[in-house]
This record gives C-alpha cells, structure tokens and sequence, in this order.
C-alpha cells in the first residue's frame, strides 16, 4: 500500500514539473494559399525568407520578410513571445532569431527588398561575405536599430 | 541493274549533301552576330531552338510563325548594354525566363508572344521602355511556383500598354522604378496583377484586373495615380481589390471595384485620396488602418457593398460620398442629406483585427447586430462619419439623364407614328 502511495506521489510531482517547464516550440508550415505577412499582407510566395512567431497561446504569426518580424517583435508584449524563428541563407533550415546572425547588403533580394539574410553562425556569415565580396554582418540586437526600409 | 545502282549513288549523294544544307542554316545568333549596328532583322516563319545575346542596338522583326523556343534555363533573349533594341511580331515558348534586359537604354518590345514561360520579361537598370501589345501566358500550377509576368527593377520611363497577361505569379512587379505608365493591360488569375515596390511616380490607368489575390499591391511608393481601372471578382481569401500599403501622396479616382473581398484596404497612408469610385457589391468596400485626416475620401458611390467603410479607430477625412443605405432625407434639396451618416459597425471594426470574422458577415446575429449600431451610432461624430453624405448616386444621376432621352425620342417616335396613321385613315 505505501509502495503504491509513493509511485502516486511521484507520479503527480513528475506532471507538476513538467508544467513547470520551457514549453517547446516548433515552427509550423507555412501554407501559401492561405498564410499572409501579419505586417504588410503579402501572401508568402518566396518562403525561403520567411519568418515565424509561436506565440506562448499557441497561435503564430507569419512573414514574408525578417523585417515585418522585426517590426511586429518591437510592437508585442515580451510575455506572449514563445520563440521566434527565421528562415536560414539557404532557405532550408528554421533559425532561432535571437542566436543567428545576419549579413545586410542593399543588393541582397528578399521579399520586402530590406536586404537582411540570416545565417546559424557568425562563421557561417562572415564566409557569406567573403564569398560575395560585399556585406555587412549585423547581430540580432543590431537589428533593433537598423533602418527597414528603402535602401535603393 | 544499272538503274538500281544509279538509284543507291543517288541516296549515297543525298544523304551526303543533307548534312552541308544544315550546316548552312545558319542560328539566330548568328543572324543578330552578322546584322550591322542599328541595323533590321527580319525573321522568316521559322522555329529557333537556342539562346540570345544580344549586346548592340538592332531590330529584330519576325513573321507570322517566328518561334524561339529556349534550350535550357537560360532566358530565351539576354539583352545588354544595349544602347536601342526593338523586338517585334516573335512568340517565345517553352522558356523558364523569356526575354532579360539589363544595364540597356530604349528597349521597346512589341506583339510579342509568351507560352508556357516560368516569367515573360524581367528588366534590371533600364531606361526608356515600352512593353506593348504582349500577349503572356505562365505555366500551370499554384502562383507561388511561377514568375512574374513582367518584372522590372531599377529602372526609369517605362510605358506598359495593352497587353494581356494570365497565369502568372504577379502581371508586372514594378520595384524602385521612377516614372512608369501602365494603360489598357489585361490581368487575370495571378497573385497579384500589379505590384508597386518602392515606386515613384507611377500611373495606372484604364486596367483590368479580374481573379487575382489583388488587382493592385502597392506598397512603400509615392506620387501615384490609380484611376480608370476595373477590378473585378478578386474574392479569395485574404483578396482584394487595391491594398495600399505605407506609401503617400496616392490619389485612386474613377476606378469600378465590383465583387471583391475588401475593394480597397488603405494602411499607413499619407496625404492620399480616394475619389469618385464605385465600389459595387463588395464584401468591403474600404478598411482603413492606420489612417489620417490627411487622406481624403469624397465623392464615391458605396452600392450594394456588405460593409462599406470599416477602419482601426484612426480618423479619415469622409465627405460627400453616396451610400444606399443611408436613411436621412434633403428638406432643402440641395443634394446633401441633412442629418450625418455614421459607417461605424461594431462587426466591421472586428472584422479588422480578425478577418476570420468575415464568415459569419450575414449570419443573423450579426444583421441585428448592424440594426443594432444604425439606432446607436446615431450620434457618432468622429469614427467613420460623413457630415455630407450625398442624396443619389453618380452613376445613377448618368444613367437618368440617358434612359430621359431614350424616352424622348421613343415617345416623339410614337407620336409621329400615330400621326401618319391617323393621316392616312382620314385619306
């Protein structure tokens, strides 16, 4: 009879404390038909620039462009934030917005034209620009101060 | 047995001397190699299967059933530092990309016709171009798999006129261009049918735009004129007529928005205008977001429209406009209803920040929701409130005015019939 108290016991004690922990989150798929940039409205055509957020409730919220991302984080409630995510160089791989790093140059394509890609690694970007032969290598809280906008 | 051996000598020399008549064919590069500068090319019926450079002003001029067909994924035509290129009367098919011009001066590309192409034409730092006359028909599949019709970028003077173009990802994409004039085009069935980036001084007029996510997507331009065109059914989801986005100085008159989602959703807009449209039997007829009392709305005619202006709380400045469903009546008939017209619409504001809601738009609950706000918002002065409304519509005062002379005429007719008749009885 204690023996089964107990394994109770630390049943439950196991459940509080996986509540108590970091919820994990996942980028969803992204749905060109029907996914739209929560910033400027455009459909997202090209998602190898796209961004996500995993709100803590559970929604998401999609753009086209690092940019509007950047732009809707500046406007949101730190607390709703669950994580953020960005599409990587070679559109491929979902990255952590806060760890990855960034190359801007005004020649860069992407879909609002802002001229900021990402990369896993500040390695990873700085062979992006030596590579290309141009490029500037931003950091997450560079992009704070950045200027989005027209660069032409 | 002599004539069966001069017949095996006759196909041995045949075959032999069928190999020299190709080689003799000569390619299409060699034809633009061998045409002096500013020189004519004429093209007879004939289907070219290769790829172009061409680096030197000519014209190239082809015939009914001049073809050039792409060999790889190259663009069938690469064109640059060309100082004048004319392009005429050729049909490009089964290419990825059809014609590319770039770092060229007075490209004019005329009755041109695009089959089963990734993208029809994309331009990069051009000058003095007109597009004319092109038919563009992209691929089968999903809009975000295709190109775009026409694609331009940093370019300046460019004239898009009649052309029609289907099937693609947006008709033309227009990104940092100054000074571009789209008249007469045809759009239908892409994402978007124009998409203004970055643009200055642009003008769109006399258009058509049908079936598309957006007829026009404009977004961080200034000095631009909308007017004259017809937009038409873009009704999918998240689709609308005109979304203006970020930009100033944007004047849209004249132009018909009928059957779309939200005919035009305004945000973020400085010193603009929307005048003298007619939204017909939209699902919305305006959203504004992030809007002031700069930008002006006057003179359109809201008509059959489910929601007719909805907006974030942000003011607009909203007069003299005619909605069929204002209930107010002109004592002193000077065309101007006498008491104000309140748009405001609790489920319309909602439907702003969630557009899920639009589903539920004449569920029942929400028509006594609407009746509700009509007796409520009566005494609404600043959201969403036209002091002015106007008592008739434009389009109807036209069609009085038209139907009053038919009637004229016919009932003179009838008279003058009646007289003969009654003339030649007495005779």
């Amino acid at each position: 009879m204690m023996k089964k108290r107990w394994l109770v016991g630390i049943f439950a004690a196991v459940l509080c404390l996986q509540a108590c922990g970091d919820k994990e989150y996942k980028p969803r798929e992204i749905d060109s038909e029907t996914d739209i940039c929560k910033i400027c409205n455009m459909t997202i055509v090209h998602k190898e620039y796209a961004g996500e957020i995993a709100l803590k409730n559970g929604d998401y919220e999609i753009f086209d462009d690092l940019g509007c991302l950047i732009e809707y984080m500046k406007g949101m409630d730190e607390d709703d934030l669950g994580k953020a995510f960005i599409k990587d160089e070679s559109g491929k791989k979902w990255l952590d917005v806060k760890t990855a790093s960034y190359v801007y140059d005004k020649d860069i394509w992407t879909p609002m034209s802002y001229g900021v890609i990402a990369f896993q690694t500040k390695e990873e970007a700085k062979k992006y620009i030596e590579k290309e032969g141009k490029g500037k290598l931003l950091s997450f809280s560079d992009l704070d101060t950045f200027e989005w906008g027209v660069h032409h | 047995m002599k004539r069966i051996w001069i017949f095996i000598i006759f196909l041995i020399v045949s075959m032999w001397s069928m190999p020299q008549g190709q080689a003799k064919t000569k390619t299409l590069q060699q034809l633009i190699d061998q045409t002096p500068e500013n020189g004519i090319l004429q093209l007879p019926d004939t289907i070219y299967k290769e790829n172009v450079v061409i680096r030197k002003s000519l014209t190239i001029k082809g015939s009914k059933h001049t073809i050039l067909q792409s060999a790889n994924q190259k663009p069938a035509i690469k064109i640059e530092n060309a100082e004048q290129v004319t392009v005429e009367n050729i049909t490009v098919q089964n290419a990825h990309i059809g014609i590319v011009g770039k770092k060229s001066q007075h490209l004019h590309f005329k009755h041109l016709h695009f089959k089963n192409v990734w993208s029809g034409i994309q331009l990069y730092n051009t000058q003095d171009i007109t597009l004319k006359h092109l038919e563009i028909a992209g691929i089968h599949g999903h809009y975000a798999d295709k190109g775009n019709g026409l694609a331009i970028y940093n370019s300046a003077n460019v004239t898009v006129q009649e052309n029609n173009i289907q099937n693609v990802q947006d008709g033309v994409y227009i990104e940092a261009v100054n000074q571009i004039s789209l008249s007469k085009n045809k759009i239908q069935n892409g994402r978007y049918a124009l998409h203004f980036m970055y643009t200055k001084n642009g003008q769109a007029t006399d258009n058509t735009f049908q079936k598309n996510v957006t007829g026009i997507m404009l977004m961080m331009s200034e000095n631009a004129k909308l007017s004259h065109n017809r937009l038409f059914e873009q009704n999918g989801l998240n689709a609308s007529g005109m979304t203006l986005f970020q930009s100033k100085n944007i004047n849209v008159f004249n132009n018909l928005f009928q059957n779309n989602r939200t005919a035009i959703s305004a945000q973020n807009l400085t010193n603009s205008s929307m005048k003298k449209n007619t939204f017909l039997m939209n699902q919305s007829a305006m959203e504004l977001i992030r809007s002031n009392e700069q930008n002006k709305i006057n003179k359109n005619d809201f008509i059959g429209n489910i929601v007719n202006l909805r907006s974030d709380g942000s003011g607009s400045d909203i007069a003299q406009n005619y909605y069929d469903d204002y209930a107010g009546i002109d004592v002193d008939d000077n065309g101007i209803g006498d008491r104000s017209y309140v748009a405001l619409q609790s489920f319309g504001q909602w439907m702003v920040r969630q557009p899920a809601y639009q589903y539920f738009i004449e569920s029942p609950s929400v028509v006594l929701l609407n009746m509700m706000d009509r007796q409520t918002n009566a005494i609404e002065k600043k959201q969403l409130v036209d002091k002015e409304p106007m008592m008739r519509s434009a389009i109807i005062v036209e069609s009085k005015s038209v139907r009053t002379v038919w009637k004229i005429i016919l009932g003179f007719g009838m008279v003058l019939a009646i007289l003969w008749f009654w003339r030649k009885e007495i005779q």
